[in-house]
């Protein structure tokens, strides 16, 4: 098991790395697109199968979808790398290469996963709906609100900017 | 070390998967492009393809030659490696979906052990969110393209499949009120006792034959194809990389067909009320732990998906297509808002008749 995941974590972090270097937006938008796959596969391997298929189902079957479409739309082109900014690029690893060396320092002392006791039905369907519904019902219930305030604020901008076009 | 086809080992779970993505991608879509041109053929009152081998069973052996022969095209402006990337994109999530599906099941030692590759407790979840990744392989397709007509095409194509996984999904959530569970198998077998999930929501599965039309892109949904009046997406390949969209398409369809029996029409069970187990204790067999019986309740199952199967071509020459903005008015004015009321008429169903 421990394999998987050092296969899952290593390839997630070579793409999430692939999505802030990669010159052209839509190569960054298919790594990211390939890191959340990989890390679905940790959130499998973590005994959530449930939030690993969500997370396929919702980020990259959806958001994702939208996020390409829209690039694709703008025709963005290769970005072009001025000169005092190449400048300051040459040092932005630095703070990077400490960020990964913490990150897998941490992993080191992450304990294996045959170790960690988990309930035969944690993580499953019943269990995450039965917490969303009962434990955290008001948290739940106030997220949805936001998001519905968020979706009728959308809805009501882009009414607006058609009314005036004519 | 006996070795049995149903193990948990790694070998044997190996071997599922080379039989299982054999048989679908070498003999079911082999088979179904074959019936495709036959049925169609039958149904207009032509002959079909009928020289190559008996019955022109062979004409797909002949189409694949060409194909593979066919010079290999690529437009001179395309972004070479999204082009080429997105056949395999195509491809992929097609076999990938199938990982969850049971095809029948064996009881070893009073535990119920499916015949499918993983026997996942999120396989109807999984099969919805390896399918919406097809929709990659549209986008990228037509963009990598860098052609006029293939980008507007994947455009369409996309909003299209998107728009329609929303009253697939809701027509699903139904189904699984009624089963309160996600896994396939538990699925099929709460339906061997009772009614199939078909006479419980009916509009559920009308919502979900609809919906799989328009994600597989089929007549009268066809508009990512659309070969006589507007272009698709894949408008710029050639050869073989043209039949990988196309072998995609037709495993798609092999999958939602299989869904639709699996959650609707009672899996490999054999009729409403009145199951396998039922039947073969009349018989004086128990079907699902003695020797090979079990390959009967398979071979039921590939019957009902069979039908489901024709059902795609019969619709195909039965109905003209849609206008793209007709297409859309369904989708979402008249089958969301019907799959929202399916839903709350199926829970109202669930807490006081069943």
């Amino acid at each position: 098991m421990e394999y998987l995941f050092y296969t899952f974590s290593g390839l997630a972090i070579l793409f999430s790395l692939g999505v802030v270097f990669a010159r052209n937006p839509i190569y960054s938008g298919l790594s990211l697109v390939t890191t959340l796959f990989f890390v679905s596969g940790i959130f499998v391997l973590l005994h959530a199968p449930f939030i690993g298929v969500l997370q396929i189902l919702v980020y990259t079957g959806a958001i994702m979808v939208l996020f390409l479409y829209v690039m694709m739309l703008l025709n963005i082109q290769e970005e072009q790398i001025v000169g005092t900014r190449k400048h300051l690029m040459k040092w932005m690893h630095l703070p990077l290469i400490v960020v990964i060396f913490f990150i897998f320092k941490s992993l080191i002392l992450v304990p294996t996963f045959s170790d960690i006791p988990v309930d035969e039905k944690f993580g499953s369907v019943f269990n995450v709906g039965e917490s969303l519904l009962g434990s955290y019902v008001l948290v739940f219930e106030i997220a949805s609100i936001v998001l519905l305030a968020a979706m009728i604020g959308v809805v009501v901008l882009t009414k607006k900017t058609q009314k005036e076009k004519p | 070390m006996s070795l049995s086809f149903f193990d948990s080992n790694m070998l044997s779970a190996l071997i599922r998967i080379a039989l299982t993505t054999g048989t679908i991608l070498g003999v079911i879509v082999y088979l179904m492009v074959w019936a495709e041109r036959r049925v169609s053929a039958f149904i207009q009152g032509r002959l079909g393809p009928n020289r190559v081998g008996p019955l022109g069973l062979l004409q797909g052996l002949a189409d694949g030659v060409k194909f593979i022969f066919k010079e290999e095209l690529m437009p001179s402006e395309a972004n070479k490696f999204l082009f080429l990337l997105a056949p395999f994109a195509a491809v992929l999530p097609a076999i990938l979906a199938f990982a969850p599906v049971p095809y029948g099941m064996k009881i070893i030692d009073g535990n119920v052990v499916p015949a499918a590759i993983a026997n996942l407790d999120v396989g109807v979840l999984f099969v919805l969110s390896v399918t919406s990744l097809g929709v990659f392989s549209i986008i990228l397709g037509g963009w990598a393209s860098n052609s006029k007509y293939p980008v507007l095409g994947g455009l369409r194509a996309a909003a299209q499949v998107i728009s329609y996984e929303i009253p697939m999904g809701l027509a699903i959530m139904a189904v699984l009120l009624v089963a309160g569970t996600t896994n396939l198998t538990e699925i099929v077998q709460l339906q061997s006792e009772g009614a199939w999930f078909v006479l419980i929501c009916p509009i559920g599965f009308l919502i979900f034959v609809v919906s799989i039309f328009a994600e597989t892109n089929r007549l009268p949904f066809d508009m990512p194809e659309g070969e006589t009046e507007i272009i698709g997406f894949h408008a710029e390949y050639s050869s073989m990389k043209f039949a990988m969209f196309f072998m995609a398409e037709y495993a798609n369809m092999v999958t939602a067909s299989c869904i639709a029996v699996l959650l609707f029409l009672g899996g490999w069970e054999f009729l409403p009320f009145v199951s396998w187990s039922k039947l073969s204790a009349v018989a004086g067999v128990s079907i699902y732990e003695q020797g090979f019986w079990w390959l009967l309740p398979v071979a039921w199952f590939m019957a009902k998906v069979s039908f489901v199967l024709i059902l795609f071509i019969w619709v195909r020459w039965t109905l003209p297509r849609f206008r793209y903005d007709q297409l859309m008015r369904l989708g979402w004015k008249k089958l969301i808002p019907l799959s929202l009321l399916n839903i709350v008429i199926t829970m109202l169903i669930v807490m006081w008749v069943v």
